[in-house]
């Protein structure tokens, strides 16, 4: 059966389980949109630019483990994705975006609305395809939606002159076959070997874990070791924070993981990549080895060099690993004081208390800033997939997006904790959370400046302020003029406190209408 | 670790971009890439790259992961230099008056280069295929004379024996 380029791409979305689309028209994207019209199995959803689309499929994919689709048109609608393709890169998040471009034989001549979209993006894909012919279009879909999802997943982009999109071609869908991933003895037998012979071992769980659905076989692994377990900031929720064994995520502050990297003599390092935020500054003893797990060979040896590997997929090597090394009856480490050093700070105060009203299990999407460690650092998740942050890339205005994808992708009510330096940078993104009447409930941690910026200009530029100072609109005025009439300012945590444990905010987060909060908090608040 | 020059043969999906993708792997982690050269194989499903790249062991297996994870690399393999043929191709213009010429032929003849062109200007086009120290040996002979252009290519290289880098090994 023959069938127009368009046509086939949606079929081949449907058939890939595609439910949900993020996207914005333009002029090379028109005959995709046009036939998205006849297909009512796919919700599409507009946002105000096409960084909000790219956010918000970035958010369906890490609430739902989905691949998340977005849309977009050539020349600027690409450009403005590349920021969420990187994010999506940097955090393995599986991501098919899809963008059209100046017609086949128009292409090179720097027309309209032209740019070199695989040029740009290939290096921040997994994989990207330029389109060319209409025959191979169903292939490539497929192709891309497995690469996405296979291995450790990303994003692939899919570019596509607008002529094929009308062009026809014989419809065949093709599948490829899931790689079978299997893990090598030997370095099950040295990985086991090396726990066994450690005294101190200590357990660091990443993103890989909450990807390969691993979360139990780390507590098990945990409770076999007597070990105590610290996150990156990507791993946060791979283990329930009410573990008695749990030592938080790796951050400045925590003084607590700091010292257990200091006294450890073995890291078990689960699907985590030693980013630079991760292990900068961070102590740790010269007699500290390391066992690495990871399902992608290029991340071992790359950052720190390892004493052990085991190669696969963490759901198959973890329970492996768990079922050889023999089992411990004391633990080494003392984690009771875990918030000794906490400040009880303003900004502590507020995270505790929206997690009292809110509970572990809630998702919370961030933006980049103080407020993201403030919420890594002291907002306690049981559940994987319930922090939703930009961890690699640090892309402020990441958050707006993410939690209206996340809403869209679950149903649930979706906590955005936000700074206003993030917040003013995507705030149009209100028009898509009103348009849609999304249950988004909004934290703005508002101290009118660039917190994170300040503190490092106070400490390693001798506080020479330069630019770090933003200009906060009236945020209840905002979100009233966007139609959200449940918008409030609370000047301290008590206030938030008697807000939103009232009785008619319990009504409200009970409906799906969006709220808005600023919290007023000083300047002058650390968190490095 | 020592850093040391390394071959490194790539067998790679004949897409469009490859060459792109796989230079700017090297460019954008900073590998050190001595050359590089990029043919067409028995199958024309697939194209070889061969790059002599220099580095410690640690970096030249960071180099093989990266590149073993790339969607359009088949297949990668390190060859020592004991284990494989490798050859660059050299084409070198120099000044060469008539009365010149017969020393110059008669390097060419101990190093078996060609004599390729022979112009009235004054000039001579000599090729070479060889090694990388015996291109850069014939180089230095004959850089007195002047040397007024060359064209090196990137290294090719097999390995000796039975080993292919093919996927199907009954081929």
């Amino acid at each position: 059966m023959k069938l127009k380029g368009s046509e086939i791409l949606i079929r081949e979305l449907v058939r890939h389980g595609t439910d949900t689309v993020f996207g914005y028209p333009g002029n090379s994207i028109l005959s995709l949109y046009d036939a998205l019209l006849d297909h009512g199995e796919i919700r599409h959803f507009l946002p105000a630019d096409e960084r909000g689309a790219v956010f918000m499929a970035e958010g369906y994919a890490r609430a739902t483990g989905k691949a998340g689709v977005c849309i977009a048109t050539s020349g600027p609608g690409a450009t403005n994705i590349v920021t969420g393709i990187a994010d999506a890169f940097s955090d393995s998040i599986p991501l098919v975006a899809i963008t059209g471009n100046a017609p086949l034989d128009m292409l090179g001549h720097d027309g309209f609305q032209e740019v070199d979209t695989t040029g740009i993006t290939m290096p921040i894909t997994k994989y990207n395809y330029i389109v060319k012919d209409v025959s191979v279009l169903s292939e490539t879909v497929s192709e891309a939606f497995h690469i996405a999802l296979s291995g450790r997943r990303g994003p692939v982009l899919i570019d596509v002159p607008s002529n094929v999109f009308d062009e026809y071609a014989e419809y065949e869908t093709k599948d490829f076959a899931e790689n079978k991933l299997s893990f090598d003895p030997a370095e099950l037998k040295a990985a086991i070997e090396t726990i066994n012979s450690s005294k101190r071992p200590l357990i660091y769980a990443g993103g890989g874990v909450i990807a390969a659905k691993a979360s139990e076989y780390v507590a098990e692994l945990s409770e076999k070791l007597c070990a105590p377990v610290g996150v990156s900031l990507k791993g946060i929720g791979s283990i329930d924070a009410d573990d008695k064994r749990y030592i938080g995520p790796g951050t400045h502050a925590n003084e607590v993981a700091k010292r257990a990297l200091r006294e450890a003599d073995l890291l078990i390092s689960i699907g985590a990549r030693f980013s630079s935020k991760a292990t900068e500054k961070s102590p740790y003893s010269k007699n500290l080895r390391l066992l690495h797990l990871d399902i992608d060979a290029s991340e071992i040896d790359k950052i720190h060099f390892a004493d052990a590997r085991l190669l696969g997929d963490v759901a198959i090597t973890l329970p492996a690993l768990t079922k050889g090394v023999d089992k411990r009856n004391n633990d080494w480490f003392n984690n009771s004081d875990r918030f000794e050093n906490a400040t009880y700070s303003m900004p502590f105060q507020y995270i505790k208390c929206l997690n009292r009203r809110f509970g572990n299990k809630q998702l919370v999407t961030t933006d980049v800033g103080q407020h993201q460690l403030w919420v890594a650092n002291y907002y306690d998740f049981s559940a994987p997939d319930r922090f939703l942050s930009s961890c690699g890339l640090g892309a402020m205005g990441f958050g707006i997006g993410a939690a209206a994808g996340a809403a869209i992708a679950t149903g649930e009510r979706v906590l955005y904790v936000t700074g206003d330096g993030s917040f003013n940078m995507c705030f149009n993104e209100l028009a898509t959370i009103v348009k849609y009447n999304l249950p988004v409930t909004i934290i703005i941690m508002n101290n009118s400046s660039l917190g994170m910026i300040r503190e490092v200009q106070k400490r390693y530029y001798r506080g020479r302020y330069t630019d770090s100072d933003v200009f906060s609109p009236d945020y209840v005025a905002l979100a009233r003029s966007f139609g959200i009439d449940d918008a409030f300012v609370v000047k301290n945590p008590k206030e938030l406190e008697r807000l939103i444990f009232s009785e008619d905010f319990g009504k409200t987060i009970n409906s799906t209408r969006p709220v808005l909060i600023d919290c007023r908090t000083d300047k002058n608040q650390k968190i490095l | 670790m020592n850093s040391n020059t390394h071959t490194l043969s790539i067998l790679v999906e004949n897409r469009p971009g490859v060459l792109t993708r796989i230079s700017g792997l090297f460019a954008r982690r900073g590998y050190n890439i001595d050359s590089l050269s990029v043919c067409a194989t028995e199958d024309e499903k697939y194209s070889r790259m061969t790059v002599t790249v220099s580095g410690n062991d640690r970096i030249i297996r960071q180099i093989e992961a990266q590149l073993s994870k790339q969607t359009d690399v088949v297949k990668v393999a390190d060859f020592t230099s004991t284990g494989c043929v490798f050859r660059e191709l050299l084409l070198i213009k120099i000044r060469c008056s008539a009365s010149q010429r017969s020393e110059i032929v008669d390097i060419c003849t101990i190093f078996k280069a060609k004599t390729l062109d022979i112009s009235p200007d004054d000039t001579m086009i000599v090729e070479l295929t060889g090694e990388t120290g015996k291109i850069d040996a014939l180089i230095e002979i004959l850089r007195p004379y002047g040397v007024l252009e060359m064209a090196r290519s990137g290294g090719s290289a097999l390995e000796r024996g039975r080993n292919t880098l093919k996927t199907d090994e009954n081929d």
